[in-house]
């Protein structure tokens, strides 16, 4: 009986704790200078790549489905939190009004142009040292939005001749679901600064409890 | 132990040669599932750079490349897969692409790099082939091949035993082989980029276009706007150098001695082409300024002030680059682009973010001195820029910007306000209301 107790519980562990591996928190946030309420989810960036016995592949179509996964489960979290979700940037309004694609393409490069030396040493979000400036703020033109979270994500997936080929049976006998790196960000919409960093490896895509799990370090209200 | 060593070392140095593939030309290619799927991601991808704001969209620019761009094409019909469409994509790197089902994307970077239609056309000729010679399929053929011997042979490594001398000599093949694999897929990629600038010779012949404008535009790659290195060499690079793609494209010239083209026809094609680019370029400057790049972005706006000094919005976009550049030179200084220095600028640039390195170079004299300069120049351009249209509101706001940064408030907070007047609702509306309420708050302290 023990032996299965401890079974479910290190199973559980595994399947649903293992995800989170890292969080900062800007002391703006922990002190509460910064009070959030309405957030805006930025659509994920989502990159899954296939390690096959013939190389490396993109996988174009798992890749749009997770971002959106990933949007509306980042979204779910935060709103469990209590936060209300601001849906500025549906698909089909982003595809339909230039400037606004535009304005968030922008928001996205800034971040990505921080990501080298964000990711280099993410626990720097806790000093503060990290800002996007306020040229976020043209997505958020009536000042009502509080954050942006902007998520980052890269999945890679074995097929099993690798697995088999790197690993053996077990190698294959493990493979199937893809690893993914995760990094969320929550950025102040009103001056691009980088309030927090949640930093995961989770097997399969995170579910809104890994999400709400690492927001729990955070004092939202 | 040495006759092993010697045969698993032929072994691999023969492997490129043995899987690289006969050449297919793009008429004979059959599709096979691989191929297929591989179209599919690439439509996929040409899909993702719409959604996620990538491409630019300009009526007039988009004609005018779609009407060279066809004009570069064989004769025939399209390829199968193939539908052609020529995009902009928002880069600030001079670079040009082709997917293999025909979508053609030229960066602002590159569009703002160039200075005439003749270059433009030898660049999307050049794109074409890859496209008609079916090179990415072929490429990833190429790389799916040498993959797989690459997988099979660290399989083998894995397996052999070590403590025997053919064991020995498999796993020291299995730690060659992926090396040799990379280098052979450049190779033959750089043949393939080859291939391409030769069609795109004899194609703008045909076109009547200025093939002396082809090594031009590879003289233009070759220009170095930042302190940054420069492209990998040849040895593991997927192009040609460019001093070599000079060298035989002027050997090219010399042994056909094409007809020249009228002065007359090539300034009227390089006026319409900077004429079509003008708003195309003021975007890169943006776009440039934005990711750090602000010597680029000073080096275009100079660019498009000669072609048309008294535009509002060239001075403005100027006096922007000149912001931008905060306490940088506007040229990468001999210190910098010196072995030490680049090594340096790199190693900076990976630790710490440009606002950090800005704060660093403004505690040296030197940084507040090449401030101050860029500084006045900056004003200099709004004020000129205002001069000309008064309504100019972003004017207001960079003139804004500069005096908080010098510690005008009371200037600061009218121009501001100007801007506010004069552009509602702007983009840039609501940063501006809380600059001027903090400014408020910070007079009446």
């Amino acid at each position: 009986m023990n032996a299965r107790i401890t079974f479910a519980v290190a199973l559980f562990f595994s399947c649903v704790l293992s995800a989170a591996a890292v969080e900062y928190v800007h002391p703006k946030l922990k002190e509460h200078e910064v009070s959030v309420k309405v957030a805006a989810v930025l659509p994920a960036h989502v990159d899954i790549e296939q390690h096959g016995v013939k190389g490396v592949s993109g996988m174009g179509q798992a890749s749009d489905d997770a971002g959106r996964q990933v949007t509306f489960e980042v979204g779910k979290a935060l709103s469990n939190r209590g936060i209300t979700i601001e849906n500025s940037f549906p698909e089909e309004t982003l595809k339909s009004n230039e400037d606004l694609r535009l304005a968030m393409a922008d928001v996205q490069q800034r971040f990505d142009q921080t990501e080298r030396q964000l990711f280099r040493k993410e626990k720097d979000v806790k000093n503060g040292r990290f800002s996007l400036g306020d040229s976020v703020t043209v997505l958020n033109p009536t000042g009502k939005i509080d954050v942006f979270i902007i998520v980052r994500s890269v999945g890679a997936k074995e097929t099993k001749s690798k697995a088999f080929m790197t690993g053996g049976l077990i190698g294959m006998a493990m493979s199937g679901e893809a690893e993914f790196r995760t990094r969320v960000a929550i950025v102040d919409a009103k001056n691009g600064d980088i309030l927090f960093i949640g930093d995961f490896v989770s097997k399969g895509l995170p579910s809104d409890k890994v999400y709400e799990h690492s927001f729990k370090k955070i004092p939202f209200q | 132990m040495k006759v092993y060593r010697l045969f698993a070392l032929l072994v691999i140095m023969c492997l490129p040669a043995r899987c690289s593939p006969a050449v297919e030309k793009g008429e004979n290619f059959v599709f096979g599932k691989a191929d297929l799927e591989f179209l599919r991601d690439v439509e996929l991808l040409d899909q993702r750079y719409e959604r996620e704001g990538m491409v630019y969209h300009d009526e007039a620019l988009n004609a005018y490349l779609t009407r060279i761009g066809m004009s570069m094409l064989p004769a025939g019909t399209a390829p199968e897969h193939v539908k052609w469409v020529f995009k902009i994509i928002r880069d600030p790197m001079a670079n040009a692409f082709a997917l293999p089902n025909g979508s053609i994307y030229v960066t602002t970077g590159l569009l703002s790099l160039l200075d005439s239609e003749d270059q433009l056309a030898s660049v999307l000729a050049h794109e074409i082939t890859h496209v008609t010679d079916r090179h990415s399929y072929l490429g990833n053929r190429d790389y799916r091949k040498k993959s797989t011997l690459i997988s099979i042979a660290q399989f083998a490594g894995r397996m052999a035993p070590g403590n025997t001398d053919w064991g020995a000599s498999i796993q020291l093949a299995a730690l060659m082989v992926p090396a040799i694999m990379d280098f052979s897929i450049m190779g033959y990629r750089r043949e393939l980029e080859r291939d391409a600038d030769m069609y795109a010779f004899n194609k703008i012949i045909e076109g009547n276009y200025d093939p002396r404008e082809m090594p031009n535009t590879f003289r233009l790659l070759e220009q170095r706007d930042e302190a940054e290195p420069p492209p990998k060499g040849a040895v593991y690079s997927d192009h040609p150098k460019l001093e070599d793609r000079i060298s035989y494209i002027n050997a090219e010239i010399a042994s056909k001695a094409p007809s020249l083209v009228p002065v007359s026809l090539l300034a009227e094609r390089r006026a319409r082409y900077q004429n079509l680019t003008e708003s195309i370029v003021r975007e890169d400057i943006r776009v440039s300024i934005m990711v750090g790049r602000p010597r680029t972005a000073l080096a275009r706006a100079s660019k498009l002030l000669q072609f048309h000094p008294d535009s509002a919005d060239n001075l403005y976009f100027q006096a922007e680059a000149y912001r931008g550049l905060g306490p940088w030179t506007p040229h990468p200084t001999d210190t910098e682009m010196s072995r030490s220095g680049l090594r340096q600028v790199e190693s900076l640039s990976s630790k710490f973010t440009l606002d950090e390195e800005e704060k660093v170079l403004l505690k040296k004299p030197e940084g507040q001195a090449t401030w101050s300069e860029n500084k006045a120049k900056a004003q200099e351009g709004y004020e000129k820029a205002l001069a000309v249209n008064p309504n100019h509101a972003k004017a207001y706001l960079g003139l804004g910007r500069i005096y908080e940064l010098d510690g005008k408030k009371e200037e600061a907070l009218m121009a501001y306000q100007k801007y506010l007047d004069l552009n509602p609702n702007g983009q840039e509306s609501f940063s501006v209301t809380q600059r001027i309420a903090a400014l408020k708050r910070s007079i009446e302290q």
